[in-house]
């Protein structure tokens, strides 16, 4: 379990997170949606104590970012690092050491090879393998379908549904809809640095609908205003 | 460069000013030590020059510029890199040494480097994969090369050209350490900020001993009699790459700032001070880290 408690982040005279509070329980998965800019990255950074912010964040297993997986938007890789020494390299940072890598290599990586010559979607999934063999209790994972093909899509819904089975805490943002509601428990509106609403499974189709409603034709419409 | 000076709170004028001060004092005292000086300056003036040949800022300029005056462009740039070490060459007479740097950064300038490879070339750094593993496979020419020196200099019975040799791998493994490394690679793991520093010093002695190991056990085995000179210029090799990582670590995440590189580049000349240095900077890196590790 996570628990967030007044969190508040500031940018120089721009406050970005504005005294967030949410409990985000054990073998549950959340997902975070927001226009860009609302602060889902900056909230995500805080958790993983990669930002100094104010309030308080708690979690059963301490220190949190020890026992966190953390899927960055754009993960970086090293230019002369194959994907096998990443994944050594991540897991060796956590103590952990990999056995049988490749059963373990799900995606079909080829691990032999640069990292950094990896196509956007591959470094996703070596980014993501890397978490995942680190065996975490939370994750947090900022745009996990972002670049990756229609398979790896799948397979990665379908990680997402085994972690909350085996009672991980999960945190996702994704700027598309389907891939939220078929892995999500709760889906929190972020805006302007603020959840302003929390909505569970069997009202996702609304929340859709009015998402479309209210932002996306609106703003096409004004496409062709003239 | 001015805003980094800038940045600092030193006016860009003033900055220039220390900074050449401070050099030619250095490399005053540099080529009074040894007579490698030209060679090392020939070597560190081509190596600084290769930081302008990242493939992304190339590509970059390529797109925006014809390729005549692209080559052009980073010929020039190449040149007033290294300005400071060709006019200290010319001072000190040596016109060959001046010319080989300027057609050594002018070939450079011309090339892609870091440009993406698929060939993985294999290292004996896996264990602890990241810094050695990395920087080996960037520079691994010039490893090679210092191995090749030291058979040289062993063939010509030259034990200091065989020390330069040894010097050109420690001070090749303290840049492996200048750049700050993404911010993940340093939270991802599950130590507090004084494990995390300790780790590092551990794998950078290892893995500094495992590369200049041939080179050390040659002229070992060829000068016996030497084997105490040498066990002292690995101890201080070895010293100063831990202030180097010390001090990578001090100015973390931003890179190392002008007074912390200065205070290493004088260990160079007076080793003593290390043994102030690093805990110095070790201490401030404690500070630096523990808003990441905890």
């Amino acid at each position: 379990m996570i628990t967030v408690e007044n969190l508040s982040k500031s940018y120089g005279d721009q406050e970005v997170l504005k005294g967030i509070s949410r409990c985000f329980d054990t073998g549950k998965v959340y997902g975070i949606i927001g226009e860009n800019g609302a602060g889902k990255t900056s909230l995500f950074r805080c958790i993983a104590g990669l930002e100094t912010y104010t309030g308080h964040i708690y979690s059963s297993h301490t220190p949190l970012k020890n026992h966190l997986g953390l899927l960055l938007t754009d993960p970086f890789f090293f230019t002369k690092i194959t994907g096998q020494e990443y994944l050594k390299l991540v897991c060796q940072a956590r103590g952990k050491e990999i056995k049988n890598l490749e059963e373990k290599n799900i995606f079909a990586l080829p691990l032999n090879r640069y990292a950094s010559t990896y196509s956007t979607g591959m470094k996703k999934k070596l980014a993501l393998l890397g978490i995942l063999l680190q065996n975490n209790d939370y994750f947090i994972l900022d745009e996990p379908y972002n670049g990756v093909d229609i398979q790896s899509n799948i397979i990665i819904s379908e990680i997402i549904l085994k972690l909350k089975q085996s009672g991980k805490t999960v945190l996702i943002s994704s700027h598309i809809f389907s891939t939220l509601s078929d892995t999500c428990d709760e889906i929190l509106l972020l805006k302007e640095g603020r959840f302003t609403r929390t909505v569970t499974k069997n009202e996702f189709s609304l929340l859709e609908q009015e998402m479309k409603n209210t932002l996306v034709d609106k703003r096409i419409d004004n496409l062709w205003e003239f | 460069m001015n805003r980094r000076l800038s940045d600092f709170g030193v006016h860009p004028a003033l900055g220039y000013l220390i900074l050449s001060v401070l050099f030619v004092i250095l490399s005053e005292l540099v080529f009074r030590r040894t007579v490698f000086a030209p060679y090392l300056y020939v070597l560190v003036g081509s190596a600084i020059s290769t930081g302008l040949g990242e493939s992304k800022r190339n590509d970059f300029l390529k797109l925006i510029f014809h390729q005549n005056t692209y080559r052009q462009l980073r010929i020039i740039e190449n040149a007033l890199l290294v300005l400071p070490f060709s006019i200290f060459l010319l001072y000190k007479g040596l016109v060959l040494s001046t010319i080989l740097l300027m057609v050594l950064t002018s070939v450079l300038a011309l090339l892609r480097l870091n440009a993406p490879s698929s060939l993985v070339i294999p290292t004996p750094f896996n264990k602890r994969p990241f810094e050695f593993l990395v920087g080996f496979r960037n520079v691994f020419p010039l490893v090679l090369a210092a191995y090749g020196i030291t058979l040289v200099a062993i063939r010509m019975d030259n034990f200091n050209l065989g020390v330069f040799a040894l010097g050109v791998v420690f001070l090749t493994s303290c840049t492996f350490y200048l750049k700050p490394e993404n911010e993940y690679y340093v939270w991802v793991f599950r130590k507090n900020a004084a494990g995390f520093l300790l780790s590092k010093f551990k794998t950078a002695l290892g893995y500094v001993m495992l590369l200049s190991l041939p080179i050390a056990v040659a002229l070992a085995s060829f000068y016996p009699e030497r084997i105490p000179g040498l066990l002292l210029v690995i101890t201080i090799g070895s010293s100063f790459l831990l202030s180097v990582i010390a001090a990578k670590y001090a100015s973390y995440p931003n890179e190392m700032n002008v007074p912390h590189f200065l205070l290493v580049a004088i260990c160079i000349s007076f080793p003593p001070l290390m043994v102030v240095l690093i805990p110095y900077f070790f201490m401030k890196s404690l500070k630096r880290l523990k808003s990441i590790l905890g």
